[in-house]
């Protein structure tokens, strides 16, 4: 019976083999030195292995090597965008890994891996010896493919904001001074890409903010997808919320209580099926064209480019097309023994490229890794995915799933009849709580990744 | 020593494939699902969403079979609590019940 993840798995014990006997890299075994996990990227998936890996065996030794000191969570970030939050409140450090878990941090950059002899070359030159590898890099972003964009363009008149810090602040200013009647366009991008729910939240919040305080503002969205996470939901909130025609794809399931509304109101969503592909963007005259070929105007244009894994996934040749194909049982890359691949960078089949994904990957890579250190069989493992997003203060979706291992295909399944969107019949409560609990959620997956 | 038990292991998978590993997912295996909403090791900052460390056996299997057939409504927890089998809950339950509550420093 040949089984994919079978057959890379015995890859593993070959090369582990073949490494041993040709004495490359001798592996450290318990009764020698303490065996040492290194990660590459502090990040959440980086972090959470990091923590998970020492609160499972104390005595070996972890060290994230991270380009910087303090990390900005994107999650939380649209927040940011409405001022509920500052940078501050989504900015976190190292401390609590370092003091209450004793994982060791370098902060530099990696030039160079050799996966034959375990060695990583870093920027200052130092080299660090490693036992086993993890690395979650996060993604990059794919600059080409429409017309008159470019990264300098990202930098300057159309932020993405997909990664918290700089471009957050840039595109906080543009919306800051956007006018009373102004229009933000949204421009999400195809998938997969990080935080599949993040446009739709982020459109959601700044009409909170916008009928405030801009209450004539549009937001205008143009995907390239006909429909997206939690969309009905989503909708259906709009709809409550903010004058949003639903389209006519989108009424299954939904309440009798929808409301039809003649005018669009301030959201605004064009889906593939109606040319909301944009093709051709014209930073000078702040215009997006789609491939209908409609041109659209915004006061703020927040493009936000196709997504692949980040740059150092490439330079380790961890990449088969965008992604890094991984063994999901134990998540170590099928094209290099001894790395381990989490995180948005990682082909993770079903599982949304999400923060909660990769700290549940890690927790998976964490224990499977002990149990190859202390030469045991790895575990079945399992995941799950919870994301709740805000359609206003006051009200919540969620979407949520349990994912498992096939064992016929290798790949990561949902479980069946388990998971899913906010059901679109939910009471006013409902909706309210889970605004509640989005809160709670973020406070508790973020103390369960970096404290 | 190591390369003998690494042969007599690829052996055993070659000859009985689903005996390579246990396909039993363990009560911390499962447990490390939850932490993201419930808390590292069941201890929640924001205890808005409930702490799972120290709760009585009988308590956590009640509850999450309830959600599961539904009799209690929650808001994700019915869709969660679907995916996961009797003996999977159990095991839940006991790794929850023997992790302390977190004490008030």
């Amino acid at each position: 019976m040949p089984r994919s993840n079978r057959r890379s798995f015995l890859k593993f014990i070959a090369a582990g083999s073949v490494m041993s006997s040709a004495a490359l890299a001798p592996a450290r075994v318990f009764g020698q030195s303490s065996p040492h996990v290194v990660i590459i990227g502090g990040g959440t998936g980086g972090a959470t292995a990091a923590k998970y890996l020492k609160m499972g065996d104390p005595t070996i030794r972890v060290t994230v090597i991270e380009a910087n000191e303090v990390y900005h969570r994107c999650y939380g970030s649209n927040e940011v965008l409405t001022g509920h939050v500052s940078m501050e409140d989504i900015s976190i450090t190292y401390d609590a890994l370092r003091g209450k878990y004793g994982v060791e941090f370098i902060f530099d950059t990696v030039t160079e891996v050799n996966p034959d002899t375990r060695a990583i070359t870093l920027k200052s030159g130092d080299k660090v010896q490693y036992d086993r590898l993890i690395v979650s890099p996060g993604i990059d972003f794919i600059w080409d493919g429409t017309e008159g964009y470019s990264e300098e363009i990202a930098n300057a008149e159309m932020p993405h904001s997909w990664k918290a810090g700089t471009q957050t602040r840039l595109l906080k200013s543009q919306i800051d001074a956007m006018p009373d009647n102004g229009t933000m366009i949204i421009v999400p991008p195809v998938n997969p890409y990080r935080c599949p729910p993040g446009p739709y939240e982020r459109a959601s919040l700044l009409a909170e903010r916008f009928m405030a305080e801009k209450p004539n503002a549009k937001i205008l969205i143009l995907d390239p997808k006909d429909g997206f996470a939690k969309d009905k939901p989503f909708m259906l909130g709009w709809n409550r919320l903010y004058g949003f025609q639903i389209p006519h794809t989108k009424m299954g399931g939904m309440p009798d209580t929808v409301t039809e509304f003649e005018n669009p109101g301030m959201i605004e969503w064009v889906g593939s099926d109606a040319g909301g592909k944009v093709e051709a963007v014209d930073a000078a005259a702040m215009t997006v064209t789609t491939e209908f070929g409609d041109t659209f105007h915004g006061d703020v244009i927040n493009f936000i480019p196709p997504q692949k894994a980040a740059k150092l996934a490439f330079d380790m040749d961890l990449v088969e097309g965008n992604w890094c194909p991984i063994n999901h049982l134990t998540m170590e890359s099928t094209r290099h023994p001894n790395i381990h691949v989490i995180g948005d960078s990682c082909v993770a089949d079903v599982m949304p490229k999400s923060g909660y994904s990769a700290n549940t990957q890690a927790k998976v890579v964490a224990a499977q890794i002990l149990h190859l250190l202390h030469e045991e069989e790895p575990e079945e493992p399992t995941w799950s995915n919870v994301c709740f997003s805000r359609v206003s203060s006051d009200y919540g979706v969620s979407v949520g799933g349990i994912y498992r291992l096939d064992h016929e295909s290798g790949k990561i399944i949902s479980t069946a009849g388990s998971g899913g969107v906010s059901p679109l019949d939910s009471s006013h409560q409902f909706n309210r709580l889970e605004a509640l609990y989005q809160e709670a959620w973020m406070e508790n997956f973020v103390a369960d990744s970096f404290g | 020593m190591r390369l003998r038990f690494l042969n007599v292991f690829v052996l055993a998978c070659v000859a009985f494939p689903s005996l390579a590993f246990s396909q039993t997912l363990s009560g911390a295996m499962l447990g490390n699902t939850c932490a993201g909403c419930h808390g590292t090791l069941g201890a929640p900052e924001n205890p808005q969403i409930p702490p799972l460390a120290g709760v009585l056996p009988a308590q956590f299997m009640a509850t999450m079979l309830a959600y599961r057939d539904g009799s209690q409504r929650a808001t994700i927890m019915n869709r969660v609590a679907r995916a996961y089998s009797d003996e999977e809950i159990s095991a839940m339950a006991a790794y929850f019940a023997s992790l302390p509550p977190q004490v008030n420093e």
